[in-house]
């Protein structure tokens, strides 16, 4: 086969929380020797689902030709608006391995389902937990202060050992 | 016993052809302990449905490729290709960070099955290098710094240990003029408080302060003065008095200028500051 080899990969950059946005990318790599031309993709995971809000970028793409050893990219922000696993289907993507052949078909298989983080979980897995380390240096504060303040009472009241006249 | 294993029927070459790409490092070169990703092409040229099940890669010795060094997590798929169609795969592994940074032969091999029948391709067999992983912090640098500030430390303390010669050298002419104009020759506790006239100042501080209270506890002091050091001892008896009853027998020994610097840092407790005036006047009694 001396034609075009695409790979198409359907790729999600961070992990997915509620109200943050998300990247997904659709990289569209060629391996094989020769152009790939009439190539287009329309993913139906995020654009259609009412679960997830468009910011910006589109889950579809055409391009007539990719050269071979490069990759063009598709990029669409979204942001999810409720937690929990969604099922992702395969994206296809559709080309012709040379000019006059008929259309080939590629899966992007990458994943069978994304799991969208609550911002309660992610607050608590990323926060940086300042109430319990205001709490732990307060009773640590209470530790040193007692001592102190009995060493500072001596020092103010008394001389040598000797309470002070005042 | 080889020929009893039953082995896996490998489909014919025709009806799977398999492409590959390793998207972040294309040159082959693996950090050790970075995830490498893989994206394989699983193409059904054939009439049948395959479903790809599984995908797993191991590394091996360069030379002999027998010989395991690393074997990475089956990733199981489930993913069904019909006839005509080219499936995109990823596979990620991590190659020990702990690897020599050399060559190692990577094995990456996909199971598939087709009408009950399972296949193996080993689609990926080749060199590869594993090279260092670049790390923002390195181990080497940070003992580095700890080496260099650990030997500044060392000079500063050199440096520091003759800095109390120097000092010593000048309490010590001070006190010998306090004691002069103190009238050291006096023999009684009232009598040094009274004739160290301003110089003195610990000693007269906590007199004067509490004229009527020392007397009186001053009959303590005369004791103590008449047995010396035996009634310190009994007297004081604590933990902290003990150390500076050892301080002050040290002192003792030494110059008497030295005994009231000492003390004078110290005293701790009314008890601790009698026993210590005893002392001063004890060791003052003792002077020509």
């Amino acid at each position: 086969s001396k034609g075009a080899d695409l790979l198409f990969q359907k790729k999600i950059s961070d992990g997915p929380v509620v109200g943050k946005e998300l990247d997904i990318s659709f990289i569209i790599y060629n391996v094989g020797e020769g152009a790939a031309y009439d190539i287009s993709f329309a993913d139906t995971d995020f654009g259609a689902s009412a679960d997830f809000e468009v910011v910006k970028g589109q889950s579809s793409g055409k391009w007539e030709v990719i050269e071979p050893n490069t990759n063009v990219s598709q990029t669409i922000t979204i942001t999810p608006s409720k937690g929990g696993v969604f099922p992702l289907t395969s994206t296809i993507l559709e080309y012709r391995k040379s000019q006059n052949e008929e259309l080939s078909h590629t899966s992007a298989a990458s994943y069978t389902g994304m799991y969208v983080e609550s911002v309660e979980e992610f607050d608590k897995r990323t926060s940086l937990h300042l109430k319990e380390w205001g709490t732990f240096i307060l009773l640590s504060f209470g530790s040193v202060a007692f001592p102190f303040a009995l060493w500072s009472y001596y020092k103010v009241n008394y001389e040598n050992g000797i309470k002070k006249n005042k | 016993q080889e020929d009893t294993i039953v082995e896996e029927p490998v489909a014919p070459v025709s009806d799977i052809s398999f492409s590959y790409i390793f998207p972040d490092y294309p040159t082959k070169e693996f950090p050790a302990g970075s995830v490498i990703e893989v994206l394989i092409g699983f193409t059904n040229n054939g009439e049948v449905d395959y479903n790809v099940s599984a995908i797993y890669a191991s590394l091996n010795h360069a030379q002999e490729t027998k010989h395991y060094i690393q074997n990475y997590t089956k990733a199981e798929y489930g993913v069904n290709v019909k006839p005509g169609f080219q499936a995109t795969l990823p596979y990620r592994f991590v190659p020990s960070e702990y690897l020599e940074p050399r060559q190692f032969a990577l094995l990456v091999s996909v199971d598939y099955r087709a009408d009950q029948q399972n296949f193996t391709s080993t689609f990926f067999n080749s060199t590869i290098l594993i090279v260092e992983k670049p790390v923002s912090f390195d181990i080497e640098h940070f003992f580095l710094i700890l080496f260099g500030l650990g030997l500044v430390a060392l000079i500063g303390y050199i440096v520091y240990g003759k800095l109390p010669k120097a000092q010593k050298a000048s309490t010590l002419s001070i006190i010998n003029k306090i004691k002069t104009s103190a009238g050291v020759k006096e023999t009684s506790q009232k009598k040094v408080v009274k004739s160290s006239a301003g110089e003195d100042n610990w000693l007269i501080d906590a007199a004067d302060k509490k004229p009527k209270k020392v007397v009186k506890k001053s009959n303590n002091i005369q004791q103590t003065q008449k047995a010396n050091k035996v009634i310190t001892k009994s007297q004081i008896t604590s933990g902290t008095a003990g150390i500076i009853r050892f301080f002050a027998k040290l002192n003792c020994k030494q110059k008497r200028s030295k005994n009231r610097l000492h003390i004078k840092h110290v005293n701790l407790s009314g008890q601790v500051v009698f026993f210590v005036r005893a002392v001063i006047v004890t060791d003052n009694s003792r002077l020509p």
